[in-house]
């Protein structure tokens, strides 16, 4: 069912489409001035936020510097704890893994807590294609998984639709739905639907938002209660994480706690908090009775190795770069056509996807800064674009790995043109003449402005430059 | 583990470990958790957390009033049936208050028994919390065979009791007075209002999946 | 020595080096002009480089880093001695202030780039913070808005600076526009390979800053003024509210009452 619509190489096509659609804008609009001042009203002390930041960035660069012994450090203790620990390279792996666990169970009825990596691997089309169901109970997946499309949100995956077209979907696809405009009775209407399904399921799948190596303790932040149904109900749980999200202390958890859901939906803390170190343990009397760990890389071990692409995996996915960047607002999430859209997305998908497939990702930002602002653990997003900026133009430079996808944006002609314009910009005399020539021509020749003037009149050019005064300054002050 | 897993593992490690040993930067900024002058700031804090989380606060001064406020509780709210573990603080309090007022199921065998009537004929389930937290206004539950996880999550409403005595400052300073890194139960859940989302256009809704209310009852005296 | 925000302070110099950037060059010669008049008027004598060009910005935001070194090399080398280096434009100077570094780092010119960013100021920070001018507004009453770029906002941290210079002309309200944080939609190359986003934001900001109310737009950079601008025109709304560069309204606003006319 899942149906992917989008893909990143076709990025500039789906944003164009997006930004043509007034009723989608208005709703992107409303959300992220919604969610930009929850925000600014969770962090009303500067002080106290630039501290934290300072400290969460400190921890995730700390964990990352040990993540191959924290990784086996967690195997270890979630094995102690009775959770069972699978490890996958890539989506096919991942897909077949946790397939077959549930096949081993003799699984057919899934319910899912929200997850991004499950939709990185697209696990719900793999799994129904072998004829099992699998029901999003995030009500925003939910809603999403309706209208069969993709979140395209992290936090609030239904973010692009409004209530009226929620209550269409819902009348459109749950019996007996009476026709109401009331949130209230929507959600109590999606709780209904999704309350038989949780009572069916055979095997409840969720994400892992700190997975916490000393104890081996999965924690889940989530304020519905699907996802502690999921991890409750049925009695088999399947956790799935990017091998990124490994902390080494539980004293780790309470700041990136705080932090996250602060910079997320500018609450202090979520509704539920789920701590999970192990299945039912006798005498207990419910909880599941297997719970699985998988751990994926998915292309994170190639940002892993690069010194300064690895800050790419110090995120604790909150949404705050999406939340404040003026080209997701204006295009929403599905246009970037990627798991993770915004900010991150655009420095995530790359490792995952390739820079083939996402060089028109990379491009894609006036570079303004407003997402590396509110990183709450100081990513520095610009940067990390513009070097990806030039690994998608450029080989790799001695001594660094290449990247998948390499190079593969080089244009010959582009290159010679920015080498030509290095030389000009070096070659003063040469350059002042050809600005003059420019200044000159302009006012007899129309300048070839392409994409510049879909929406502006040409530049309005001096007809003498600063350089031309200054000198006729310079001229007039020595013959006074 | 199977033979795929583990050979991903190794490829995963082999490409985790090529990166030279990487050195952390000294430890930097700080985390200023809440912190109270006095126990009573930190309950009024815990109280008026949880009221603006839209669960309903209710302090009683001494034990003795449990049964009297469970009662009353039970009138107003018209339940039908109500759950309860098989043990905990609270458990004959309880007992007591509800027996012969509504239908009392005592969970005293596997989940798979209660399922169909947590799901649908539980109007109400009761606990104890094993500490709560000012700062957030959150009660902390550590699950077990008296107290199951599903008592918190599966009923429209759920009342927990707490003593003013086991609230703490701080989310770090509850983990790290109970030493909880040297080992955590199955379960341990923190609980901060009601169930809710904004997932429809930002607009909050309350009891999403879980309880759509949570009654707090504040036992403030000894 | 004087600290705002995050960076150090020194005290007046008596030379400074002026770095008019490129679209300043053929955009706007007026608006260095008024500059370099605003700062002989603090006492400062302004040292002008023919040979500089341009500050290597495009190509690296392009993702061509060795051409960008190229060209920053060039013109780090042309501001050898230990003065200030005065820059028309916030994108530019956050390009030498924080990029340079960054550039070389861990390079052999690390250590002549991290000095040479250190002497880099930004037009009205430098006013502002170094000079700490003292304006006395002799205009008659009315109103702007200011846009600040995104890098003089969040490279430099010095939309400040440019406030505090316009608040202090007694006859100029200063309006505050809607989403004022938020980018134009320029952003260089970004504005060509990106054209339709590029136009939604321009629109929105050219927009905002026409609801401001205000009689004049202001600002300190002239990427976002070429924009914005260019987006006004195309509207056919720029006359008056043509964006200017601030130095130019600056310098209008206190000549002495026989010349004034802003």
């Amino acid at each position: 069912m899942s149906v992917q619509h989008y893909q990143a190489s076709q990025f500039k096509r789906q944003a164009s489409e997006s930004l043509a659609d007034q009723q989608l804008r208005q709703n992107f609009r409303g959300a992220m001035d919604y969610l930009q001042k929850k925000r600014k009203d969770a962090f009303s002390d500067e002080d106290e936020l630039a501290q934290l930041r300072l400290h969460a960035e400190n921890i995730r660069q700390r964990c990352l510097s040990k993540l191959p012994q924290l990784l086996e450090q967690l195997e270890q203790n979630c094995q102690a704890n009775g959770i069972q620990v699978h490890w996958a390279e890539d989506t096919r792996q991942a897909q077949q893994l946790i397939a077959d666990l549930i096949q081993q169970a003799g699984g057919k009825k899934v319910v899912k807590g929200k997850s991004m990596v499950t939709e990185e691997i697209e696990l719900n089309h793999h799994l129904e294609s072998l004829g099992i169901e699998c029901v999003e109970s995030d009500m925003g997946e939910y809603i999403v998984q309706l209208a069969e499309e993709t979140p395209s949100h992290i936090i609030m995956p239904a973010i692009h639709k409004n209530k009226q077209q929620v209550a269409d979907l819902f009348l459109e696809h749950i019996k007996d739905f009476n026709y109401t405009l009331s949130v209230d009775k929507l959600i109590q209407t999606g709780r209904e639907a999704l309350r038989n399904k949780f009572k069916q399921a055979d095997v409840g799948i969720s994400g892992v938002n700190f997975a916490v190596a000393e104890t081996g303790t999965l924690c889940l932040v989530e304020n519905e209660g699907n996802g502690r149904m999921t991890t409750t109900v049925p009695p088999l749980h399947i956790a799935v994480t990017g091998i990124e999200k490994v902390v080494e202390h539980l004293s780790d958890v309470p700041p990136l706690f705080s932090i996250l859901t602060r910079s997320a939906t500018g609450q202090h803390i979520t509704t539920y908090f789920n701590m999970i170190s192990g299945p039912r343990r006798s005498p207990e009397r419910d909880g599941p009775q297997q719970v699985h760990l998988v751990l994926l890389d998915n292309g994170r071990s190639q940002a892993y190795a690069d010194d300064v692409l690895r800050k790419t995996l110090q995120c604790i996915r909150c949404g705050a770069c999406m939340n404040h960047c003026p080209v997701y607002t204006r295009v929403g999430g599905h246009a970037y056509g990627t798991t993770y859209p915004g900010p991150i997305g655009k420095i995530i998908s790359p490792h995952l996807q390739g820079l083939e497939q996402t060089s028109d990702l990379v491009t894609a930002s006036s570079l303004c800064g407003a997402c590396e602002e509110v990183c709450p653990v100081n990513i520095p997003i610009p940067s990390l674009l513009q070097r990806l900026r030039h690994d998608a133009k450029m080989p790799a430079e001695s001594g660094i790995s290449s990247l998948k996808g390499q190079a593969s944006a080089a244009s010959f002609s582009e290159h010679n043109a920015w080498r030509f314009w290095a030389w000009l910009s070096t070659h003063p005399k040469i350059y002042h003449l050809a600005t003059r020539m420019v200044l000159t021509l302009a006012r007899y020749i129309p300048l070839p402005m392409g994409a510049w003037t879909r929406c502006r009149s040409k530049p309005e050019l001096a007809s003498q430059s600063f350089h031309q005064q200054m000198k006729q300054r310079a001229n007039k002050g020595a013959s006074l | 583990m199977s033979n795929a897993s583990a050979l991903a593992k190794a490829n995963i490690m082999q490409r985790l470990s090529a990166v030279s040993a990487l050195s952390p930067k000294p430890s930097a900024g700080s985390h200023q958790a809440w912190q109270s002058p006095s126990h009573e700031v930190c309950l009024t804090r815990f109280k008026q957390q949880l009221t603006n989380a839209h669960a309903e606060v209710i302090s009683i001064p001494n034990v003795e009033q449990l049964t009297g406020s469970l009662i009353e509780l039970a009138e107003l709210h018209q339940w039908q049936s109500a759950m309860l573990g098989t043990g905990g603080d609270w458990h004959q309090l309880f007992t007591q208050a509800l027996t012969s007022r509504l239908k009392l199921s005592v969970f005293e065998q596997n989940f798979e028994q209660y399922k169909s009537d947590l799901f649908n004929n539980t109007s109400v389930s009761l606990t104890g919390c094993d500490a709560g937290i000012a700062d957030t206004g959150t009660l902390v539950l550590k699950p077990s065979a008296e107290e199951p996880r599903s008592l918190s999550l599966l009923a429209p409403c759920h009342v927990a009791v707490i003593n003013a005595s086991q609230i703490v400052d701080n989310f770090a300073l509850l983990m790290a007075q109970q030493q909880w890194h040297q080992g955590l139960p199955s379960n341990v859940v923190l609980i901060s209002g009601p169930s809710k989302t904004a997932d429809i256009q930002q607009t909050l809704a309350y009891g999403a999946h879980g309880p759509s209310e949570l009654i707090v009852i504040v036992i403030e005296g000894e | 020595m004087n600290q705002v925000g995050l960076r150090m302070y020194p005290s007046k110099p008596s030379k400074v080096y002026f770095y008019a950037t490129c679209l300043l060059d053929v955009l706007d010669p007026n608006g260095g002009l008024a500059a370099i008049e605003l700062l002989e008027r603090e006492g400062i004598e302004v040292i002008w480089v023919e040979k500089q060009s341009c500050c290597g910005q495009p190509a690296y935001t392009s993702g061509y880093q060795d051409q960008a070194k190229t060209v920053a090399l060039s013109q780090m080398a042309l501001f050898p001695n230990n003065y200030p280096v005065v820059v028309m434009s916030g994108s530019c100077a956050g390009m030498m202030f924080k990029h340079y570094a960054d550039l070389f780092a861990a390079s052999e010119h690390a250590e002549k780039a991290q000095a040479f960013s250190q002497r880099v100021f930004e037009f009205s920070e430098f006013l502002a913070r170094v000079c700490r001018a003292n304006l006395t507004d002799t205009g008659e009453a009315s109103s702007v808005v200011l846009h600040t770029s995104c890098s003089g906002r969040r490279e430099m941290g010095i939309h400040t600076s440019s406030e505090a210079l316009l608040a202090q002309l007694d006859n100029v309200e200063l309006k505050q526009a809607a989403y004022d944080t938020e980018c134009c939609g320029f952003g260089g190359s970004f504005a060509l390979r990106h054209a339709e986003i590029s136009q939604a934001m321009v629109e929105d900001k050219a927009s905002h800053l026409k609801l401001s109310g205000a009689d004049y737009l202001v600002s300190a950079d002239w990427g976002c003024l070429a924009n914005i601008n260019g987006h006004l025109a195309y509207r056919g709304e720029a006359s008056m509210f043509k964006g200017q560069h601030l130095a130019s309204f600056l310098l209008k606003r206190t000549k002495p009452a026989s010349e004034a006319k802003a």
